[in-house]
């Protein structure tokens, strides 16, 4: 579904991330690990389009998608839930998700309200209240909500269990079970190395920018190698 | 307290007109981050277009008032396109905008003053009064007070409810999250450019034939539009209406004992207290 080729991501002289290839296919989660500075966010960030300085191809179900905006990258298929929530905080619940549905009709915005509300009952009884004075975790609840507003067939999750409760953190990983199974392909940039690999299919390890090392999540958990040189487990 | 009254009255047309101005520079201001210094001028050509349409072209007067919104709506992206959006993508992008809009104020301040000159020009509105009491009010004064307030009415209602508004306060709370989610915040930039020419244009028309019309109208106006924004509060919509028509309101009263130049200085001092005491606004956030 989505496939990534040689992609660079730069800030200035620092090089983020260095020629990272990687494709995630639909009902799949695939995670992104590495310590912080590894390059998780910036890899998020460029296959939205909203990193500075990129490089490299990337296609979404065959269409390449690099050379365009976020906003046309959003309309063909990709959704960002990004690190540290970024809610529209004087914006109530149902305008943080009608914002989410940028280029769709009121009709299909109306459509895809009701099947969020129906998949976080929680946010159909808070509709009213303005996302800023929601908690961490309804906040994460309503930015993967909201990412979800546009039909995405990936979605990309940045750091989501960051500053959330244990509990909260389960119910996360029961709802990513959900869109899982429901066809969705899921890219999963994680510092909570036991989480990511807990819920996807499959990893990539990144340091420093570069691939260290990808594989299934299972035998990456089981690699004391990998845990002790590279997630500092 | 007849004179009160009246000057109540007064104030509170000069103060729609403050406040119409000073919610384009604010809503400009929320998404884009750009102060722009051309804003006068826009409301200064709403004036223009009344006059060239209603004194040589014999439009009549209301007709202008849907001309003027419209060309300087084109105004508006002219003003994007060649001194606002490409300047904002560079280094020190919000500084060069500062002087690209200046500049373009000054260009189009000049170029009016030497096609028209600097004579006051008179534009005739409604006619008649309307007599309350001791209150004399003009029929042009009433229509700029009830239809000030039912514009500012629709643009709350707009940026409340309508999908452009959600977008648009969007863009101003989180610009990154707004892209992230599909935005077009270019073209959001561009539409509040253009819907902030447009008030400021269809403000210039209505208050011409209250002031007439001079080439610095706008000047004399966006230096109190920016008291208004920066008491209210930059980027703030309720602080740019209350601030605006609070300090038609002032001004006139103040106007009752002292002259206009003790006025202004009035006016300035409570910036400057409002900057010291209050530097966010008074319905502005804290920086975090």
């Amino acid at each position: 579904m989505l496939s990534v080729e040689g992609l660079c991501v730069s800030y200035g002289l620092l090089r983020a991330v260095q020629r990272l290839d990687l494709t995630i296919a639909a009902g799949e989660v695939v995670s992104l690990i590495g310590a912080n500075g590894a390059g998780k966010s910036s890899t998020l960030k460029a296959l939205m389009g909203l990193a500075p300085n990129r490089e490299g191809k990337v296609s979404i179900a065959g269409r390449t998608i690099s050379h365009i905006a976020a906003a046309q990258r959003v309309r063909s298929g990709l959704a960002l839930s990004p690190e540290g929530r970024h809610v529209f905080p004087d914006m109530s619940v149902a305008e943080n998700l009608l914002a989410g549905a940028a280029g769709a009709s009121r009709a299909d915005a109306d459509c895809r309200t009701a099947n969020v509300f129906a998949m976080f009952p929680k946010l159909m009884s808070r509709q009213s209240q303005l996302a800023g004075t929601m908690s961490g975790g309804e906040q994460q609840m309503l930015a993967i909500a909201r990412a979800l507003m546009s039909s995405p067939r990936v979605l990309l999750l940045d750091e989501p269990t960051l500053g959330l409760a244990p509990i909260i953190v389960d119910e996360l990983a029961e709802l990513i079970e959900t869109l899982r199974a429901g066809g969705l392909a899921i890219l999963l940039a994680e510092q909570n190395v036991e989480f990511a690999l807990a819920v996807s299919n499959r990893a990539y390890v990144l340091d420093a920018g570069v691939l260290v090392k990808s594989g299934n999540s299972r035998a990456l958990a089981s690699d004391p190698a990998i845990l002790a040189a590279y997630l500092g487990l | 307290m007849d004179l009160i009254a009246q000057q109540l009255v007064n104030g509170l047309s000069a103060g729609v007109a403050y406040a119409l101005v000073a919610l384009g520079l604010t809503l400009i201001f929320g998404v884009l981050h750009v102060i722009n210094f051309a804003h006068g001028e826009l409301y200064m050509l709403g004036g223009l277009v009344t006059v060239i349409a209603c004194n040589l072209l014999g439009v009549p007067y209301l007709v202008t008032l849907v001309l003027a919104p419209v060309i300087m709506l084109v105004v508006g992206v002219g003003l994007d396109k060649l001194a606002i959006g490409p300047l904002l993508d560079r280094r020190d992008g919000l500084s060069d905008v500062v002087l690209s809009t200046f500049a373009v104020s000054l260009l189009l301040l000049d170029l009016v003053l030497a096609v028209v000159g600097p004579a006051p020009e008179r534009v005739e509105g409604l006619s008649g009064v309307l007599i309350l009491g001791p209150v004399i009010i003009s029929h042009q004064r009433l229509f700029v007070i009830v239809l000030g307030f039912i514009l500012i009415a629709g643009l709350d209602a707009m940026l409340r409810y309508s999908r452009f508004g959600i977008e648009m306060r969007a863009a101003a709370q989180d610009r990154f999250a707004a892209e992230a989610v599909g935005i077009d915040v270019n073209a959001i930039g561009t539409r509040t450019i253009m819907l902030g020419a447009a008030i400021a244009g269809i403000a210039g028309a209505l208050l011409v034939p209250v002031t007439q019309f001079t080439p610095l109208m706008g000047q004399n106006v966006v230096i109190k539009a920016f008291v208004v924004v920066v008491i209210g509060g930059m980027g703030s919509v309720p602080g740019a209406v209350l601030c605006g028509v609070g300090l038609g309101l002032i001004e006139a009263l103040v106007n009752i004992r002292f002259s206009e130049g003790m006025t202004t200085a009035i006016i300035y001092s409570l910036l400057l207290v409002g900057l010291l005491m209050r530097p966010q606004g008074l319905f502005g956030r804290a920086a975090r």
